[in-house]
C-alpha cells in the first residue's frame, strides 16, 4: 500500500486506532482538497472514482 | 365616510414575532359592527389559508382575551416551578414531568420549561394590570398575587442554592453568569431574573463576570451601577478563574459547552444550572455520588461528564467505511489571474489530515475508545 490510502494507515496508528484495512488496488483512495486562501475556502478538489464493486 | 373601530391583541412572543406573526394560532378580532369585521377578515386572509384561526369578539372581550391569555400562560409556568421544587425534594425529575404534563394538549410543552421564574415586559405587565382592574373593580383575583409573589421568589431561588453551596458571604468569590436578557433571542433586560440573581450576590459581595450573547450592551447600561459587575467577550473568558458558573437565560449557544475548556478554567467545578440545560441522566450519574441528605445535585455537570468519559474509554468501537485524505492548500490570495476572472492562491503550507471513516476513527480515539478501524481503505 502507497500513496494517501498509506499516509491515512499512519496517521490513524498514532492515534490508538487499530487499522484494519481491507485495500482495493484497483482505486485510489479518495482525496477532498481544500484550497484556502486567507482563512476562506476558495475551492474542494475531490479526487475520487466510482468503485468497480461493492466492497466485500 | 366610513369610521370604525377595532381590537387586535397581539400575542407576539420576542425573539419569535415574526414567525407568531405569520403562523398565528389564533387571531383575535374585536370588532363591534360588521363592517369592521369583514375589513379585517380581508385582512388577516392571507394568514389562515389552511385553517380558519380568526376568533371575532367584542372590543371589551378581545382586550380582556389577551390579558387573560398572559395570565393562565403565567400561572402554568409558575405551577411548573412550583411543582419542579417539589419534585426536587421528593427527588422526582421535573424533566418527566414536563413531559407528561405537556402531553395534555391544554397544556402544551411550550411554557413548562421550569427555572428562573418569568421577566419581559409583556408578561409581568399584563399580569398588573389585570390585577390592579380586579381590585378597582371589588373583587381582587388572589391567584395573580400568588403568581406574582411565587414568580419574585422563583428568581431568587439560585441564589439560596449558591449560599447553601458557598456560603452567606460570597466576599472573594468570583461567580461567572451565563445569560442576562430576560429570555434567549433578545437583548431585553425588563425585570430580567438575572438582575434579581445579580443584585442579590453583589450584596453578598461577590464579583460576578457577566456574558450574554446579545444583551451585553443593554446590560452595561441596566447595571452600571454595580462596579463589582464585569462583562466577557466570550463563554469561556467569562468562567475563567471563576469559582463557579451560574446559568441564568437558556441561550442554544450554553446547551453544549466545552466541559473540558470549562472545568480548564473554573477554579472549582461546580456548575448552578438555573435552566435545567443540561441531560437529567449525566447529571443525575453525578449526583449518586453525593451523600443522600445533600440538596439534589443539578450543580455536578462537570462531575458527570467525567463519568461520561469513563464510560466511554472503556468501551471498543468499530468504524466501518471508506478512509478517504482530507487535503489542504493555504496561501495568500494577493491578484486575479489574467487567463481567467479568479484568484489566484500562492500556496505556502500544505496539510494532510484522515479523512472519512478515518476521521470518525480518530475523533472516537481522542474520545479515549478503543478503535478498531475496519475499513475499506483503497490503495
Amino acid at each position: 500500500m502507497t500513496g494517501p490510502g498509506a499516509f491515512s494507515r499512519g496517521l490513524l496508528a498514532g492515534n490508538r486506532v487499530r487499522p484494519m484495512f481491507q485495500v482495493d488496488p484497483g482505486f485510489p483512495t479518495i482525496v477532498k482538497l481544500r484550497v484556502i486562501g486567507r482563512q476562506q475556502q476558495l475551492l474542494r478538489i475531490d479526487f475520487e472514482n466510482p468503485p468497480s464493486h461493492e466492497a466485500k | 365616510m366610513f369610521r370604525s373601530r377595532s381590537s387586535q391583541p397581539e400575542f407576539l412572543k420576542e425573539g419569535a414575532a415574526v414567525e407568531d406573526f405569520m403562523r398565528p394560532d389564533r387571531i383575535v378580532i374585536g370588532a363591534d359592527d360588521e363592517q369592521a369585521i369583514q375589513l379585517m377578515r380581508a385582512v388577516y386572509a392571507p394568514f389562515q389559508r389552511n385553517r380558519e384561526r380568526l376568533l371575532v369578539m367584542d372590543i371589551r372581550s378581545a382586550g380582556t382575551h389577551r390579558v387573560r391569555r398572559q395570565r393562565d400562560a403565567g400561572h402554568a409556568h409558575l405551577v411548573h416551578e412550583r411543582l419542579a421544587n417539589l419534585a426536587e425534594k421528593l427527588g422526582a425529575d421535573i424533566e418527566h414531568v414536563r413531559q407528561g404534563i405537556g402531553a395534555d394538549p391544554r397544556i402544551g410543552y411550550h411554557f413548562l420549561y421550569p427555572g428562573l421564574g418569568y421577566g419581559g415586559s409583556c408578561f409581568p405587565k399584563d399580569v398588573q394590570a389585570l390585577q390592579r382592574t380586579a381590585q378597582q373593580n371589588g373583587s381582587p383575583l388572589r391567584v395573580l398575587a400568588a403568581v406574582e409573589e411565587a414568580n419574585a421568589a422563583q428568581k431568587t431561588r439560585l441564589v439560596d442554592k449558591i449560599v447553601a453551596r458557598l456560603g452567606q458571604d460570597l466576599a472573594g468569590k468570583t461567580l461567572a453568569v451565563w445569560g442576562l436578557s430576560f429570555k434567549p433571542n433578545t437583548d431585553d433586560m425588563r425585570e430580567a431574573p438575572s438582575l434579581a440573581v445579580i443584585d442579590a450576590l453583589v450584596a453578598r459581595g461577590a464579583r460576578v463576570v457577566a456574558y450574554d450573547p446579545v444583551a451585553m450592551h443593554e446590560a452595561q447600561r441596566v447595571l452600571a451601577h454595580h462596579p463589582g459587575v464585569t462583562f466577557a467577550a466570550a463563554p469561556l473568558v467569562a468562567v475563567q478563574g471563576a469559582d463557579a458558573l451560574v446559568i441564568v437565560t437558556e441561550w442554544k449557544e450554553f446547551r453544549s459547552p466545552d466541559f473540558d475548556a470549562v472545568r480548564a478554567a473554573l477554579n472549582a467545578p461546580l456548575i448552578f444550572d438555573g435552566r435545567n440545560l443540561y441531560e437529567p441522566a449525566l447529571v443525575r450519574a453525578g449526583a449518586s455520588s453525593t451523600s443522600p441528605s445533600a440538596p439534589p445535585q443539578r450543580l455536578t455537570a462537570m462531575r458527570a461528564y467525567d463519568e461520561f468519559r469513563e464510560r466511554i474509554a472503556a468501551s471498543r468501537v468499530l468504524v466501518a467505511g471508506d478512509v478517504m485524505l482530507d487535503r489542504y492548500w493555504f496561501g495568500e490570495v494577493e491578484r486575479i489571474s489574467p487567463e481567467a476572472p479568479v484568484p489566484v492562491v500562492h500556496v505556502s503550507r500544505t496539510d494532510e489530515r484522515p479523512g472519512g471513516a478515518a476521521n470518525v476513527a480518530r475523533n472516537a480515539a481522542s474520545l479515549g475508545a478503543q478503535v478498531t478501524a475496519a475499513v475499506g481503505g483503497r490503495r
